[in-house]
């Protein structure tokens, strides 16, 4: 048990803190996601992947904990370092933040599918394997994901102080 | 290229179904297209920044948590179970203590009447002046020896032909078909394999014999 909890912890606690962007009910929703796992692993289909079915588990239960407390991911720790209006050049050292903050503010469906195609690095099938949804509905929620994000970041007016720190990565 | 038709192959392009190399026509847009251009470098931005900002990492004691998690749901689980593991346990001990106690006894009792051995001859309670003995000195050797000597005579009474003995069998036994002549030797062999009748016996085996005596179709030799 040990050593399936240390094999996924990070792709678990990483889906889990995408999705509710709180440390604490990241790490609650990691836990409940693995004891709901190993109680079900009676019901486990071997011919599935295990990873798709562990953070299909994991993510229907970020899901219903977004759904009772609003949609909306909440950091109460980290969103007031970034939550100025009128980012200055200090936004640009605060991609990440701003991404933070941006993903933040998808909708659920679009954030885990985006966060499991670029983080998780799985295909579009192992996502729409995960997500119990068509493939071309996965690709869909993916370019809507990066399309709000790229405007979130047009908006802010993170993008045009980027080049130079771009070129430095 | 339209503008729309442009972000379809850039997103095919972070797809990694199109190489954006091979793409002349992407490259040229985004050269020309000041919107798209920003939307390519947003979508760079973008991933540059997830780079950057990998989750935190999980605390060392996920595993523990998960297995005390786990734990009170193993104990609520199995309490029925193991009700059922201890009461199945119970009740093949008492079959392991009572079957073979049933089995035997009868078995005992159907060859051996039952034997006040507990209680002293009428000579020894004439001797102790009517005072009861305490239990521990019943159960003594004397009263092993007394035991050892019944088993003896009832198998003697079973064997030996009632007209020979010229005493009534015991009490709801067929007596066994007598013959007419009984060899010497065979009472004597018989005789040899009886424990040596002693004097505290001799107590307990009075009491037998009236016992098994005879009501009033027996008669005494």
């Amino acid at each position: 048990m040990a050593a399936l909890v240390d094999r996924f912890r990070g792709q678990v606690f990483g889906l889990c803190y995408r999705m509710l962007g709180h440390r604490q009910d990241a790490e609650d929703m990691a836990q409940e996601s693995f004891v709901r796992a190993l109680r079900s692993l009676a019901n486990y289909d071997t011919q599935r992947e295990f990873m798709p079915w562990l953070l299909a588990i994991a993510g229907n239960r970020c899901r219903s904990l977004l759904s009772t407390r609003g949609r909306r991911a909440i950091a109460t720790d980290e969103l007031d370092k970034v939550a100025d209006p009128a980012p200055d050049g200090q936004a640009a050292r605060n991609l990440a933040e701003e991404i933070e903050l941006a993903l933040r503010d998808l909708r659920p469906e679009y954030r885990q599918s985006f966060v499991l195609f670029h983080e998780q690095h799985m295909s579009y099938a192992e996502i729409a394997e995960t997500l119990d949804c068509p493939v071309g509905t996965v690709k869909t929620w993916v370019h809507r994901a990066r399309r709000e994000l790229a405007d979130h970041l047009l908006r802010r007016g993170v993008v045009e102080e980027l080049p130079n720190a771009l070129r430095r990565v | 290229m339209h503008c729309d038709e442009f972000e379809v192959r850039l997103n095919e392009v972070l797809d990694q179904r199109r190489q954006p190399e091979a793409d002349v026509g992407l490259a040229d847009h985004a050269r020309l297209c000041g919107r798209c251009h920003a939307l390519v470098t947003s979508f760079q931005a973008v991933l540059v920044g997830l780079e950057r900002s990998l989750p935190i990492q999980c605390t060392d004691d996920l595993s523990d948590r998960v297995h005390a998690a786990l734990a009170p749901a193993a104990t609520l689980r199995f309490p029925r179970r193991r009700r059922l593991l201890a009461l199945a346990a119970s009740a093949a001990a008492l079959l392991l203590v009572i079957g073979p106690w049933t089995w035997f006894g009868r078995g005992d009792r159907a060859a051996v009447p039952p034997l006040p051995i507990t209680g002293p001859s009428a000579t020894e309670q004439a001797g102790a002046n009517s005072q009861p003995r305490p239990e521990k000195e019943i159960a003594g050797p004397y009263h092993t020896l007394a035991r050892e000597t019944t088993a003896s005579l009832s198998v003697a009474m079973q064997l030996l032909p009632v007209e020979s003995l010229g005493i009534g069998g015991a009490a709801g036994r067929q007596p066994r078909k007598a013959s007419t002549t009984v060899p010497a030797e065979w009472v004597h062999g018989l005789t040899d394999g009886l424990t040596p009748v002693t004097r505290p016996t001799a107590g307990v085996m009075s009491t037998f014999i009236e016992l098994i005596s005879v009501k009033d179709e027996g008669k005494r030799s």
